[in-house]
């Protein structure tokens, strides 16, 4: 698969002596949307900030569609657009102002500037306010906007460091169909965020950071199952010869509730058998990715071992 | 090129949108310049007009290099606009030059409403008001390179603003700009030297024959604001920030 960006042994260590990354090697494929997850302070805005040529690497390479970061930043940076983290736009100015601008320093003309601002206010749904003052839109709108103005740059990579960073579950959803959406129009898409649901949802590739390192890559259930966690299984029965059933596991009972772990899948299924068979109920609990990265960045003590 | 001036052109037209987009701040920077001259004509007759035309057209011109201070650090660290802009074609001379236009369009009604009375009050003829401009344009070119030099150092707008703000202050009413040198004793004219906008003012006035001071002398004040301006041009470029380290 063709690669958008190429990093190896990337290092960044702050002036103050932070080591905010500590050799990284990234790929992003072509046409796919690749998520940064990981617990604040993990390194994910500095990997996206190097790699966007906003901030220099202390060591390691780094390559965008090819061209090396340090000194092809020019190259790059016509090929780019980001929603850096916590970006605003202006108050006082209109949803139509800010994307005309985005469209402008991109070097299209005057009218085809307002075309495609107009054309993308439609698309993220913000084409009735599209003159209103920023200052009078709630903050999903403006949100929306950040992406508005990268969108009408026709880039083929984009960076969103936290898109969704304080917008309510719906107007996050509306947001994942956007990205989803660029993704059809075959953009690639980098993403950071801290919510599993998040990463779930839109990540075709996914790294998991912390601490400045790389601590598990692939797709989402590829890291799931290469972790090892086992699946839990709650069965409620009150008869007296469950446990007798139960005798070739491994379980753990408060009175008639039962939680059985499960690694194979041939066992999940003989477990599932005997609860129809017999009606009892049975509740299953797959490890999800919160659960993995609980594992893998530490948190509580681990739940499954 | 063509393409660089529009993005230029662009920046400017965008950052100075919200700037006329709200009417108070436009007419408080409008205004605030105009306000001592007002006074001065009041208690001090025409010869306090004259005076203070020069003090409000230099105080409007420092105060464009303020206004870039505090966009500059807000625009980096507030709303993120830089990183946006690094992050496309934008080349960052292209990004000084279109912030620096939109506080220099920002200034420039005040400066006009100064060039007004100029020529009503027949202070200059069109020829000395040509060198006058050359002036003014130097002492911007002084200006924006402070500016730019004061929203790097700092991270935190609020801090710019305070201090920019006590700047206006010192570069308007400590230094010689409302009113000519001759109003200080002679010993103590050396210390206004030491504010840049001193050299703008007095050798304005020096062109337009509204002092009987020769201070340094036109040669010599023109030389300190080149000095001065080339200067902070240079540790403004070591000092900007585009891209990070
Ligand atoms: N400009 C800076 N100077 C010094 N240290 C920094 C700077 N920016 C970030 N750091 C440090 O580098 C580390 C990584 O920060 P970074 O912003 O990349 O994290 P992040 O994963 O984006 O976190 P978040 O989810 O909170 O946005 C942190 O320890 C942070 O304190
Ligand atoms: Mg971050």
């Amino acid at each position: 698969m063709k690669l958008a960006v190429e990093t190896k042994r990337l290092v960044k260590v702050y002036r103050n002596g932070v080591r905010a990354l500590d050799s990284v090697d990234i790929d992003i494929p072509m046409g796919r949307i690749t998520c940064l997850l990981g617990p604040n302070g993990a390194g994910k805005t500095t990997f996206l900030r190097i790699i966007a040529t906003q901030l220099l690497p202390t060591s390691g390479e780094a390559f965008v569609f090819g061209y090396d970061v340090i000194k092809e930043a020019d190259e790059i940076r016509s090929r780019i657009a980001v929603v850096p983290q916590e970006g605003r736009p202006y108050l006082m100015v209109t949803p139509l102002d800010e994307l005309y601008m985005g469209a402008r320093i991109r070097g299209f003309s005057r009218d085809e500037a307002r075309r495609r601002a107009l054309d993308i206010l439609r698309r993220l749904d913000l084409y009735e306010v599209r003159n209103q003052k920023i200052i009078r839109l709630s903050g999903g709108q403006r949100q929306k906007i950040l992406l508005g103005r990268t969108l009408v740059s026709d880039a083929d990579l984009l960076f969103l460091d936290e898109p969704t960073i304080g917008l309510d579950p719906v107007s996050r959803r509306s947001l994942w169909e956007d990205i989803l959406n660029l993704k059809k129009m075959g953009k690639t898409i980098l993403l950071t965020t801290h919510y599993m649901d998040e990463a779930e949802a839109l990540a075709d590739k996914l790294y998991i950071i912390n601490k400045g390192r790389v601590v598990a890559s692939g797709g989402v259930s590829d890291i799931i199952s290469s972790v090892g966690l086992k699946t839990a299984v709650y069965i409620i029965a009150d008869s007296p010869g469950v446990e007798e059933e139960l005798s070739g596991y491994r379980f753990e009972h408060i009175g008639n509730k039962y939680l059985v772990y499960v690694e194979d899948r041939k066992d999940l299924f003989d477990l599932v058998k005997l609860a129809v068979e017999n009606g009892y109920i049975i509740t299953i609990k797959q490890p999800s990715l919160e659960d993995v990265f609980i594992k893998l960045v530490g948190g509580y003590e681990e739940v499954y071992s | 090129m063509r393409r660089s001036i529009v993005r230029i052109w662009t920046i400017c037209w965008y950052n100075f949108l919200p700037i006329i987009r709200n009417p108070l701040t436009f007419i408080t920077i409008v205004v605030w310049p105009i306000i001592p001259m007002f006074f001065m004509g009041v208690f001090l007759g025409e010869e306090g007009v004259r005076q203070g035309i020069i003090g409000m057209i230099v105080t409007s011109v420092s105060f464009s290099g303020i206004y870039v201070a505090q966009d500059y650090v807000f625009n980096r660290t507030i709303t993120k606009l830089q990183d946006f802009f690094v992050a496309s074609p934008v080349k960052e001379y292209e990004y000084i030059f279109g912030i620096s236009l939109s506080s220099l369009l920002t200034t420039l009604i005040a400066v006009l409403i100064g060039y007004l009375f100029i020529l009503y009050l027949g202070i200059a003829s069109i020829l000395k008001l040509i060198y006058f401009t050359l002036v003014i344009l130097a002492g911007a070119l002084m200006l924006l390179p402070l500016g730019f030099l004061i929203g790097s150092r700092f991270d935190d707008a609020g801090r710019v603003n305070g201090l920019t703000n006590v700047l206006a202050i010192v570069f308007s009413f400590i230094a010689p700009v409302y009113y000519p040198l001759d109003y200080i004793p002679e010993k103590f004219r050396i210390y206004t030297y030491f504010l840049p906008t001193t050299h703008i003012a007095h050798l304005s006035r020096l062109i337009l024959g509204l002092t009987d001071v020769k201070g340094l002398g036109i040669t010599y004040h023109l030389t300190i604001i080149v000095v001065i301006s080339i200067f902070l041009y240079l540790i403004g470029r070591k000092y900007s920030r585009w891209r990070e380290v």
